[in-house]
């Protein structure tokens, strides 16, 4: 084999093995509400279960002075990791732990304030946090 | 000759299949809608809904009513362990029940939202 040849040889060895601990891992929680599939919300006419019957039903209710607040929740939570440890697979039958990783969790809000009859008053979107795809930098 | 064709099918297979890893997970007891149609407001009461669907998992108190809540979560997670790249997606979806019950205990109102039954098995580590 030429010189070149082994020196390519090696750095796919390295690739493969770099890249057998890489990681990417995502958890979605609920499907996420889009604004435009609110413009059927009528405050002062829509019920909370015309609200349930479209978006699905709230996470949690809670209650204030004559309302009702519904909480509607979403996530996805995105998790990426490069061990570089495993390069040294090659020379020792132990393998150091050199890990590169992140996880951005993106959790989202809808609520829909209600009368104590449950017609929805009024609505509002929580602030949205975004985090990148891969996270494998953490510092 | 049939058999080694059937081993080589086994092995591709396997082959294929290796580091494919399916598994589900559930929080909670589904919330049966044959229960649910017996509910009915102005009559059911506090104890008729706890015999038909259980001790609620959450108890709301505040504007004079009571409100129970059950849910139930669902979750699929298909994961594919190739050596190269690792990918795992975890789908996780909801459903809510609140029963509403007025001072003297009667249902008010019952608000349901069912997701579980559109749960994907759906590996997909991109996207929004």
């Amino acid at each position: 084999m030429r010189p070149w040849g082994w020196r390519h040889a090696v750095i796919a060895l390295i690739l493969c093995l770099t890249l057998s601990s890489c990681s990417v891992r995502r958890v979605n929680f609920n499907e996420p509400i889009a604004g435009g599939a609110l413009i059927f919300i009528k405050p002062g006419e829509t019920t909370l279960q015309e609200v349930v019957d479209r978006l699905g039903a709230p996470e949690d209710i809670v209650t204030t002075t004559g309302q009702f607040i519904a909480e509607f929740k979403w996530s996805t939570t995105r998790s990426s990791s490069l061990d570089f440890g495993h390069v040294f697979k090659v020379v020792s039958p132990v393998s150091p732990s050199m890990t590169l990783s992140g996880t951005g969790i993106n959790v989202e809000r809808f609520l829909v304030i209600c009368d104590d009859r449950l017609i929805v008053r009024s609505y509002a979107f929580g602030k949205v946090d975004e985090h990148a795809f891969f996270e494998f930098w953490p510092f | 000759m049939k058999f080694v064709r059937s081993i080589a099918i086994i092995l591709a297979l396997g082959l294929l299949l290796q580091g494919c890893i399916v598994s589900r997970w559930r929080v909670g007891n589904p919330i049966e809608e044959e229960s649910l149609k017996q509910l009915q407001k102005g009559t059911t009461d506090r104890d008729q809904v706890v015999v038909l669907l259980g001790a609620p998992d959450r108890v709301i108190q505040g504007n004079d009513k009571e409100i129970f809540q059950y849910y139930y979560y669902d979750a699929k997670s298909p994961a594919l362990l190739l050596g190269l790249l690792n990918i795992i997606t975890f789908n996780v979806k909801s459903d809510n029940l609140y029963v509403f019950l007025d001072k003297g205990g009667i249902v008010q109102d019952i608000v349901f939202g069912k997701r579980t039954d559109t749960v994907e098995f759906t590996l997909r580590p991109w996207g929004k």
